[in-house]
């Protein structure tokens, strides 16, 4: 798999269906599927309610440097 | 539920039989597949996916350790020890050809193997989820549920073979045939499946489900690597 054709991908989730959703890490992946299964994967540390994934690159807005 | 709900012990003799040879069946499969797992989940492409593989392969071996404890409570029969199915010694020492038993060493090869195999014993799980055989079926709901995620990463890792040379392509989908119909048939068969059926286990239905369940997975695979 080359790295080069994967994407980074924001990781949010909550706990309840009440709370908000946090963003709780990011994961690199080559499509949305397989992202949503690493964030499963990697942040399950607590029991999440919900969890989902965005591309980074969806997000418009002043980032800082080191996140682009 | 599609028939009665029974406990174990209110099953006949020849019932009893038939699934506790599949409860073995499959506890031996979670095991193999969580030694795959685990001897790829420090050499894979990216952090991500060794977390995710170390975490399939935990609920590899907690689903083994789940039929095992229905073989033990429900049945009397004993635990396949996972020393019995593959140890990380015999299993560097193997040379047969039967993925069952030997460390693959090719990522792409790993990934349609344990593709055949969990989609396999998912498959299986999935016909079991309306079994009349009540804590077998609760169990089956809850391993499939977590098994969606193990063929999503497979199916979904397989579609960054798309690249690869139409020929190595074209070896990896007949390894991936080979092993599935390998599977099917040492885990289960149709013939299998229907004798539960007739012996008010399962419904024809769910004989069916496992069928379809096994048609999707390769349908997604193959739209997956076009």
């Amino acid at each position: 798999m080359s790295r080069a054709s994967e994407q980074r991908f924001w990781v949010f989730a909550r706990r309840a269906q009440t709370d908000p959703f946090e963003q709780v890490g990011v994961v690199k992946a080559t499509s949305e599927a397989i992202a949503y299964v690493y964030a499963r994967m990697n942040y399950r540390e607590r029991p999440w309610q919900d969890m989902c994934v965005t591309p980074q690159a969806s997000f418009y807005g002043p980032m800082p440097e080191s996140q682009q | 539920m599609s028939a009665a709900a029974v406990s174990a012990d209110k099953l006949s003799a020849e019932a009893r039989r038939a699934i506790s040879a599949l409860l073995v069946a499959l506890a031996e499969f979670k095991q193999i597949l969580g030694f795959h797992y685990a001897a790829w989940c420090i050499r894979g492409p990216s952090i991500e996916a060794n977390i995710a593989l170390a975490g399939m392969a935990q609920e590899e071996v907690g689903h083994a350790l789940v039929l095992g404890g229905l073989l033990t409570d429900d049945f009397k029969h004993a635990v396949p020890s996972k020393d019995t199915v593959v140890t990380w010694l015999r299993w560097s020492e193997h040379s047969g050809s039967s993925a069952l038993s030997t460390m693959i060493e090719s990522w792409p090869e790993m990934i349609v193997t344990c593709l055949a195999l969990d989609a396999a014993a998912t498959a299986t799980l999935e016909a079991l989820k309306s079994s009349a055989y009540l804590r077998l079926a609760q169990r089956a709901g809850k391993m499939v549920q977590e098994e969606r995620f193990h063929l999503t990463f497979a199916i979904e890792t397989a579609r960054t073979f798309a690249t690869m040379p139409k020929e190595a392509r074209v070896a990896l989908a007949a390894r991936y045939q080979r092993e599935l119909g390998e599977a099917v048939a040492r885990l289960a068969s149709a013939e299998d499946l229907s004798r539960l059926a007739a012996l008010g286990l399962l419904s024809q239905k769910a004989v069916e489900a496992r069928a379809q369940f096994l048609q999707g997975v390769t349908r997604r695979l193959d739209a997956a690597w076009g």
